[in-house]
């Protein structure tokens, strides 16, 4: 489980995971028809990697730090939500002594996309390094 | 009197693809009038959430043949001098009418502190309902527009009335402070 990628579509996000460049990216917009089933597969393979990296001990599982990359454009209010248990996942994963850094990119003009940063960040209590585009 | 112009209008019954559609034509009135990104922002986080309320509410009616064409659900984008006027009505069952007038109640009265917090609250501990619904919508309407939510009910017959919806949405800035 190196890779995991979603390609991006008119109203879905590309999610990409590369444990080989520790990049983490969500880019796009996200108003799926059904957000539980979109990004359930994406849930459930961070829950496996945070499983594994207490189990496991070969190389491949030594991760011991994650960029995590959010470019989104737009997402709707059923999408933050699943963002937020997305992050929530990520706040198990630096309890094993991972790094994680969180760059939020958001267009200069858009209040609300810098907003919106602010309430996951202040919601599940990591800080987010904001970034204009 | 002001000046009043239709931009957008849609009335029957509402899918993901009809909201897409939309979506799309308002990105092309949006280029066509050169309206700036941050008002463009704003209109259509709204109209998304207003757009995607109807949808979700919208198995509790599409069966009641009764109800259309008359009552079918619809949607309103007006220019008013600078500002926009996004409009959306459908029909409601009554026993859902207190429910959702404490809801939008309890969102007209907070400031924009409040409404950050209540966006937070239920972001962390709000349920999705069945359809979806992160309970989360008319909150973010509030929170973009910094506007109250204007809504009444029209009585259609014993089970159900005609709930109509209307917000204002301004290119005043957010002014959003870390």
């Amino acid at each position: 489980m190196n890779k995991f990628l979603i390609e991006e579509t008119e109203f879905t996000p590309e999610i990409s995971f590369d444990l080989n460049t520790r990049k983490f990216i969500f880019k796009g917009v996200s108003r799926p028809e059904d957000v539980f089933k979109f990004y359930e597969p994406a849930i459930e393979w961070l829950k496996q990697l945070d499983q594994d990296l207490l189990t496991h001990t070969d190389t491949k599982y030594n991760v011991t730090n994650i960029n995590l990359e959010f470019r989104l454009t737009y997402f709707n209010s059923s999408s933050s939500k699943m963002l937020l248990q997305i992050l929530e996942v990520f706040t198990k994963i630096k309890q094993k002594a991972v790094d994680i850094r969180i760059d939020w990119y958001y267009d200069e003009s858009d209040e609300q996309m810098y907003d919106d940063g602010m309430d996951l960040s202040g919601s599940v209590n990591l800080p987010f390094n904001f970034h204009t585009i | 009197m002001p000046e009043r112009e239709v931009i957008l209008s849609y009335q029957g019954l509402f899918n993901f693809e009809i909201i897409g559609h939309l979506l799309n034509s308002l990105k092309d009135e949006t280029e066509s009038r050169g309206i700036s990104i941050s008002h463009y922002k704003k209109i259509l986080s709204v109209m998304i959430e207003a757009l995607e309320n109807v949808f979700k509410y919208s198995e509790y009616f599409d069966k009641e043949k009764s109800l259309f064409p008359k009552y079918y659900p619809k949607f309103q984008l007006d220019k008013v001098n600078e500002n926009y006027v996004l409009l959306t009505g459908n029909p409601i069952l009554k026993t859902d009418i207190e429910k959702l007038s404490n809801h939008i109640n309890k969102i007209n009265n907070l400031d924009k502190e409040g409404l950050r917090q209540l966006f937070r609250n239920t972001l962390t501990n709000g349920q999705f309902s069945a359809k979806g619904g992160a309970g989360l919508g008319f909150i973010e309407m509030a929170k973009v527009t910094s506007e109250k939510i204007n809504f009444s009910f029209d009585a259609i017959n014993e089970k159900f009335s005609f709930y109509s919806c209307k917000i204002l949405i301004t290119n005043n800035s957010l002014n959003s402070e870390p």
